[in-house]
């Protein structure tokens, strides 16, 4: 006997699950059906409000319908169709039940099959057996859960979001689509006449407004308001009404009925148009006005903003606070109002001056603006209006702007760039006066004659001369025109008119003999011609130059300021690094930007200028001639781009290095022009170059000889100190005893006063004094008799000091004698030595070399009369080149000075009185050539805080042979010996002592 | 220290089998010294030979690119070098990866370059641009110059010579071990290298430079270097090649122009020459223009006073005894019977003995490259020429009157200027010839242009004004002479070409008048 297979058991779990397969699909169709119609639906509302036509009622269902299909079959059709098949089902239990493996899937094939199946039925039905126990154990809601998947219901909470923000945001839009889509129940309603009587509307409108509610009885139902305003109707139906609606062109909006005849409800006012009342009355008929009724958008303006002040654009001399008055304005109320200030060709980095009080319907503001708020200065071109705000809070705030004015700040480079290019025009005349006079042949032809062409030279040169004494006069009043400049100009030019006026004056009274070609009076006019035609030539080429050199010195100018600005720059960007958020700083940080490529670009077009105007005779430009500089400043430019994009970007780092680079472009820019300006110097008056030389080879020359007077000034002296070492030793003996017996006692009195009866200042003055008087004791004991003096010079004070201190306090009493017999030994010791070392220095001098000595004082007596000779031909040169007035004329007139004072010592025969004349006219004759090198530089004009330091000017430092003492350092010397000295004056003090005692 | 070539046989030694590579390495070594003597032909035969055998070794690859390179085959030596580079990567040996730059270097250098070759397949000339120009008259030149040398020295370098005209000096800075500061300061714009002439086209200069002599200078050093397999010291191959530079259009033994002779008598004098050591590495080390003048005065006179003993056949001699390893002193002495020492103080003496001339007025003048803002057209005077402040004042008044047409008072500005400076300024005088032409003075002109003509013979404005002048008066045998010294200097000034054309034309000479024509259209 052999068993069957169950297959039944098996079939019915089959059919079971397939029962649940299907209804999982229909759930699962529905959770993806529900967001893929609704998001469909809004979308075809949207579109219907946007106003497609009536084709899109029926495309958007249409594709609605779609939508709505096409889920529907490919969510629940399909799945429920595939499910049809055992093998699809027993798959899906296979994988849903654990152990089956596909025990499931045979055995629906072995059903199919039965009993036709190769190999042992037995195992067939334990196989049947086995997975019917499997399947009826297992639980079919794990298998086949009923559930939405989760991303089914994330796609209906999106949907729901999406149509609630709309019907949040753009209610009417929503309403006017749906409208559009649904037809009416109102549709096909009758025409009829007014449906309502006591209309009463009340407008209550936007916040900002101000405005209170207005309430409109028997209203027309005309309304206009702002958009925002929310409109209340009530009204009453002419007949009894079941329902009532306000028609809008599009879309509709209920009114709430009362008793079937009040009606009311209220809609905000969005946009102009018309709308009507609707009814369906008792009877279930629709009624529907007729008439329009209007709905009329009153409109919020922006401001309007008059500016008074400024009336009109302004062209300011100098920066100063400007006057603003304006007047600003709005139908619904200001907001704020700012004046705004940028540089004109920077607008997007402006600074808004907010105005205080701004408030109401109007607002009228008077303010001084200060321009350096946005860090004007000379030469901006600044942009200046008045901004106002609304406070429309329906749409946004809108914004109203006054005239723009610009203002323009004079630099006095402007008008020095102006005076450059008239100078340069000035050679063209002097040009064309030269040339004519050049082609004059004397006598010539006699047609025209001789005095007219001469007449016509005399006119044409006057007319050149005139042109060029216009721009040096205007030069006096050009701060950027340096002196020297003005005046090398003004002396060429006075040279010129010299010669024309001579010419002038020999031409007017010979004219008859001119006519007549007389050869002498031809001959000399002739010969004021070429003294005219020589200095035209030379006033043109000095003109040439000048204009090179005033051009090559704006450059540096205009260098300067570039770098003065990139520092600035820098140290901006350093303060932004931190502050990054900062955003008034990053405003002024693009401002100066912006302003540094400006200057940047006039660099550039002045080099360009430049470099047509300069013939390269006068210059060696390498830079400008490799056309490296302008690549540099075209980098640098670049540079700023790219600084531009790195700030923007929050780079600072970057920046700050690529603000270094810059630096080192600017610095080699600087640099190339002091060497082309110095070498223009040089080159554009060889004479004065010449003169300079001279002067300097004759202060060297001056130098030179004083040095070697003094040294044997010194040779001299030390001499005569050793003869005075020698007396005091051998004759003057007994008065030195004399002086170390005094000063021996001037200790012993000084041990006399107690400490204890003195105060703790008296006290700390006691201990000095005794000091002091040790080192004078041990000065006498090993003949250093100038140190003696100088510390017996010393104690006098500390003994005064001391008595000023005693002299009040009671019982300080006691120490009043021994102080008073100590000044009076200490007296002695003083005049002691004073007498010594003055008999020693006469005996001396008896002994001395008279006529080396009077040799010596000759020969400094010379040297003071040759530097008076080379003091005048300074003042000579001082009138063309004015760097000579200053420290050069007060040096030489210095060294004189002690040179004189050095020879008298040296006629008294005290040498050692002549060395600190002698050194300090060295140390004037130092300064002297010090001075002329400086003269030999360009002298730059005073530019104010635009002036650079000019790299050539050497900070002095006294160094370790600065020991001369000039004349208010010796009187400084005095002064502090009548005090107490300084330890630092020690050493100049004893050398004053040296020069007094020998 | 090991050499750069037997590193990388070191290399090769070690990659390759050990049977074969010892007869490679050693084979690729001696090709290397072949290249390195500029015998190319006979490299390129035995590199031929060893790439048959392996063409894949290390050493083969490297001494086959080098050979590709000196043949002036850059992209081919490029390729070469950088796969083998590619392949042995980190150990690459420092000099294969240097001949890669300068391959590499020297192939994006000259892109773009166009060539001609002589039909006799003798010359390849590269050239961009407008140089093209130049051609006909640089195969003109050298084909000359190869048939005075070829009888000179009583042999001729066998294979083609490449030619290479660089638009500017950047380019020749880009391809040999030069500085762009060294050829301004020294002025060398040429150099023969590498197996093959360089040098940079006169439209780089403002005013041009002789460039016929230039490049013949050149070609004489190619001659010297492959007769003498590279063993002449700078000196004796700087001396040859200027005495030796004019022989493609004089016979041997033509004079210094005054300019160096001038420097040289002064030198003299204050006995401060240029030493031989000093020239060492190259003249264009020198540290100025007027050095390197000098230098060049100097090594001229030693090869005349050599050529004067004993002629061509004891230069000869002398280069073949330093080919065949002798040292300078015994060289010498085999030929002439003294050493270095001995030549320079025998020369020494010969000099000053001779009674070398200072010109007057003369001032030595550098070469005036162009600058890139410089505009085209006629340029400044150079007015660093003038060196006395009055003559600079009246020089440049004279130039302002000439900028405005006012010839007359130009010419009286000028004429002030000569009489402070003399007649050898070669500003004023040209300045001055210029506002006589333009007030139809022409026969005035030639007189005033015979010293600075003598004196600064390179200097174009002088053959144009004088070409002028000789076209007014008449004179076109002499219009024609001089207007075509104007192209030996400067070939891309349109006017000698516009003048010539028709000259040439009216004397029958057609294919001439063609080249001018060709060079008129090439230069619009």
């Amino acid at each position: 006997m052999v068993d069957q297979p169950d297959f039944s058991r098996i079939r019915a779990v089959l059919g079971a699950t397939r029962r649940r397969l299907r209804l999982a699909a229909s759930v699962r169709g529905v959770g993806w059906l529900v967001p893929a119609v609704g998001a469909t639906l809004l979308g075809v509302v949207l579109l219907a409000a946007a106003g497609l036509g009536p084709w899109w009622r029926l495309a958007g269902w249409g594709l609605v319908g779609a939508v709505a299909l096409g889920v529907t079959l490919r969510t629940w059709v399909l799945p429920v169709w595939r499910v049809r098949r055992d093998e699809v089902v027993a798959a899906h239990l296979e994988a849903g039940v654990p152990g089956l493996r596909d025990g499931l899937l045979a055995c629906v094939q072995f059903e199919r099959h039965w009993p036709a199946v190769s190999g042992s039925t037995a195992m067939v039905v334990a196989l049947t057996g086995s997975v019917a126990g499997r399947l009826e154990g297992a639980s079919m809601q794990a298998v086949t859960p009923l559930s939405i998947s989760k991303a089914a219901w994330r796609a209906v909470g999106a949907v729901a979001l999406a149509w609630g923000l709309v019907a949040a945001v753009a209610p009417t839009t929503l309403a006017r689509g749906w409208t559009a889509l649904v037809p009416s129940h109102l549709q096909g309603a009758r025409k009829t006449g007014p449906l309502v009587g006591d209309l009463v509307v009340t407008l209550h409108y936007p916040e900002y407004t101000a405005r209170e509610p207005r309430t409109i009885p028997n209203s027309g139902g005309d309304i206009e308001a702002p958009k925002g305003t929310r409109i209340e109707i009530r009204a009453t139906t002419l007949q009894p009404a079941r329902a009532a609606w306000i028609r809008f062109a599009e879309g509709e909006l209920p009114l709430a009925v009362d008793e079937a005849r009040e009606v009311r409800g209220e809609f905000v006012m969005a946009e102009a148009g018309i709308w009507r009342f609707a009814v369906e009355d008792v009877s279930g008929d629709a009624l529907e006005e007729d008439l329009e009724r209007r709905l009329r958008l009153e409109l919020d303006r922006p401001p309007t903003v008059t500016l008074h002040l400024p009336a009109e654009d302004l062209e300011l001399e100098d920066l100063r606070a400007v006057p603003v008055a304006y007047d600003a304005r709005d139908d619904f109320g200001l907001g704020e109002v700012s004046v705004v200030i940028s540089l004109a060709n920077d607008v997007e980095h402006p600074e808004k001056l907010g105005q205080p009080g701004v408030s109401g319907l109007r607002h009228e503001g008077a303010d001084e603006v200060d321009l350096r708020v946005i860090q004007a200065q000379p030469g901006d071109r600044i942009a200046l209006f008045v901004e106002a705000f609304d406070n429309n809070a329906v749409d946004g705030k809108q914004r109203g702007l006054s005239a723009t004015r610009y203002i323009t700040v004079h630099s006095p480079q402007a008008k020095h760039y102006e005076l450059s290019e008239r100078l340069k025009e000035t050679v063209e005349a002097l040009l064309g006066a030269l040339g004519d006079r050049l082609v004059t042949r004397y006598p010539g032809s006699e047609d025209p004659p001789l005095p007219a062409r001469i007449g016509k030279n005399m006119e044409t040169t006057d007319k050149a001369a005139a042109e060029l004494a216009g721009v040096v006069e205007d030069m006096v009043g050009d701060p950027l025109t340096p002196e020297e400049v003005r005046l090398g100009l003004a002396g060429r030019l006075g040279s010129l008119e010299k010669a024309a006026i001579g010419e002038r004056r020999y031409v007017e009274p010979n004219t008859p003999a001119l006519e007549r070609r007389a050869d002498p009076v031809v001959r000399r006019a002739a010969k004021h011609n070429e003294e005219v035609v020589d200095q035209l030539e030379q006033a043109i080429l000095l003109v040439e130059a000048m204009v090179a050199r005033l051009a090559l010195e704006d450059m540096a100018a205009l260098t300067d300021e570039l770098q003065a600005a990139r520092e600035r720059l820098t140290d901006l960007v350093k303060q932004l690094k931190q502050n990054p958020d900062d955003a008034a700083l990053k405003a002024r940080v693009m401002r100066d930007l912006h302003r540094l490529r400006d200057r940047i670009k006039e660099i550039r077009e002045r080099m360009r200028a430049l470099a047509k105007k300069v013939p390269e005779e006068f210059l060696n430009l390498e830079g400008m001639k490799k056309d490296e500089v302008a690549k540099g400043l075209q980098n640098t430019e670049d540079q700023l781009d790219q600084l531009e994009k790195l700030l923007e970007e929050g780079k600072i780092d970057e920046a700050l290095q690529m603000m270094d680079e810059m630096e080192a472009m600017l610095d080699e820019l600087s640099g190339a022009l002091d060497k082309d300006l110095q070498d223009l110097h040089q080159g554009s008056n060889p004479e004065l170059q010449k003169a300079l030389s001279e002067l300097m080879d004759q202060a060297r020359d001056l130098k030179r000889r004083q040095e070697e007077v003094g040294k044997r000034t010194d040779e001299m002296a030390e001499r005569e100190r050793e003869a005075l070492q020698k007396l005091l030793e051998e004759e003057l003996g007994k008065k030195l005893a004399k002086i170390e017996e005094d000063a021996a006692a001037l200790r012993l009195e000084m041990e006399k006063i107690d400490p204890e009866q003195l105060g703790s200042l008296a006290g700390e003055e006691l201990e000095h004094l005794r000091e002091r008087v040790d080192q004078l004791n041990d000065a006498l004991k090993n003949r250093r008799l100038l140190e003696a003096l100088e510390m017996s010079d010393r104690a006098m004070d500390d003994i005064g000091d001391l008595d000023r201190y005693t002299s009040h306090v009671p019982r300080s009493r006691g120490a009043r004698e021994p102080i008073r017999e100590s000044r009076r030994l200490n007296q002695d010791v003083m005049e002691g030595l004073a007498e010594l070392l003055r008999d020693a220095q006469k005996k001396s001098q008896q002994q001395g070399e008279p006529q080396q000595m009077q040799q010596l004082s000759q020969d400094q007596q010379d040297i003071a009369e040759a530097t008076r000779r080379l003091q005048q031909r300074l003042q000579q040169q001082a009138q063309q080149m004015p760097g000579l007035a200053d420290k050069p004329m007060q040096s030489v007139e210095n060294a004189r000075q002690s040179m004189e004072q050095a020879g008298q010592q040296l006629k008294q025969r005290r040498p050692g009185h002549a060395r600190p004349g002698q050194q300090q006219a060295i140390s004037e004759l130092d300064g002297l050539m010090e001075g002329l090198k400086k003269a030999n530089q360009p002298q730059r004009a005073d530019r104010g805080q635009g002036r650079r330091p000019n790299s050539r000017d050497r900070v002095e430092i006294p160094d370790a042979e600065d020991h001369e003492s000039p004349a208010e350092f010796r009187e400084e010397l005095l002064k502090a010996m009548k005090e107490k000295p300084t330890d630092g004056f020690r050493e100049q003090v004893k050398r004053y002592y040296e020069s007094l005692v020998e | 220290m090991i050499s750069p070539p037997l590193r990388l046989l070191l290399l090769g030694a070690l990659l390759a089998p050990p049977a074969s590579a010892v007869d490679l390495d050693a084979e690729a070594f001696a090709i290397h010294q072949l290249a390195a003597d500029w015998q190319v032909p006979e490299a390129r035969r035995r590199v031929t030979e060893l790439r048959e055998i392996d063409r894949d070794h290390p050493s083969v690859r490297y001494v086959h690119g080098r050979v590709l390179f000196f043949e002036g085959r850059y992209a081919e030596a490029h390729d070469v070098l950088e796969a083998l580079v590619a392949e042995l990567g980190d150990d690459t040996p420092r000099h294969v990866r240097e001949a890669l730059a300068e391959a590499r270097q020297t192939r994006d250098t000259l892109k773009g370059f166009d060539e001609h070759r002589t039909p006799d397949g003798r010359f390849l000339v590269r050239y961009k641009g407008e140089d093209r120009v130049m051609v006909p008259y640089l195969v003109d030149v050298l084909q000359k110059a190869d048939a005075a040398l070829a009888t000179d020295f009583a042999w001729k370098p066998e294979g083609q010579v490449l030619v290479e005209i660089y638009p500017s000096r950047k380019y020749l800075a880009a391809v040999s071990p030069l500085t762009e500061e060294d050829i301004e300061t020294s002025g060398t714009i040429a150099l023969c290298k590498y197996n093959r002439l360089m040098f940079t086209s006169p439209r780089d200069l403002v005013r041009g430079y002789g460039w016929r002599d230039t490049v013949a200078h050149e070609f004489v050093h190619y001659y010297v270097t492959k007769l003498s397999r590279n063993t002449v010291p700078i000196w004796l191959h700087e001396g040859i090649a200027k005495f030796q530079e004019t022989r493609w259009r004089a016979p041997p033994g033509l004079g210094l122009d005054p300019p160096q002779e001038d420097l040289l008598a002064r030198s003299l004098k204050e006995d401060k020459l240029v030493t031989f050591s000093q020239m060492h590495p190259s003249m264009a080390k020198l540290p100025s223009q007027e050095a390197a003048g000098l230098a060049f005065a100097e090594v001229h006179t030693v090869i005349a006073w050599l050529y004067e003993r004993k002629g061509y056949a004891g230069i000869s001699e002398l280069i073949a005894g330093l080919r065949d390893g002798a040292k300078m002193d015994p060289a010498l002495k085999a030929v002439y019977g003294f050493g270095l020492d001995g030549v320079w103080t025998r020369w020494k003496k010969a000099m000053l003995g001779r009674g070398l001339r200072t010109f007057p007025g003369l001032v030595q003048t550098s070469l005036r490259f162009k600058r890139p803002g410089d505009e085209e057209g006629e340029p400044e005077a150079d007015y660093g020429t003038v060196e006395d402040q009055k003559a600079k004042g009246f020089t440049r008044l004279g130039e302002m009157f000439r900028a405005r047409d006012r010839h007359e008072e130009a010419v009286i500005e000028y004429k002030k200027a000569m009489v402070v400076a003399g007649e050898g300024n070669p500003e004023i005088q040209n300045g001055a010839a210029r506002s006589l032409i333009a007030l139809g003075k022409a026969e005035d002109v030639p007189a005033l242009l015979e010293t600075v003509k003598r004196y600064y013979p390179s200097f174009l404005p002088t053959w144009v004004n004088e070409g002028e002048a000789m076209l007014a008066a008449g004179r076109r045998e002499e219009a024609m002479a001089a207007f075509e010294e104007a192209i030996g200097i400067n070939p891309f000034h349109p006017r000698p070409h516009e003048v010539l054309a028709k000259l040439y034309a009216e004397a029958g000479r057609a294919a001439e008048a063609e080249r001018e024509r060709k060079a008129m259209e090439a230069l619009k």
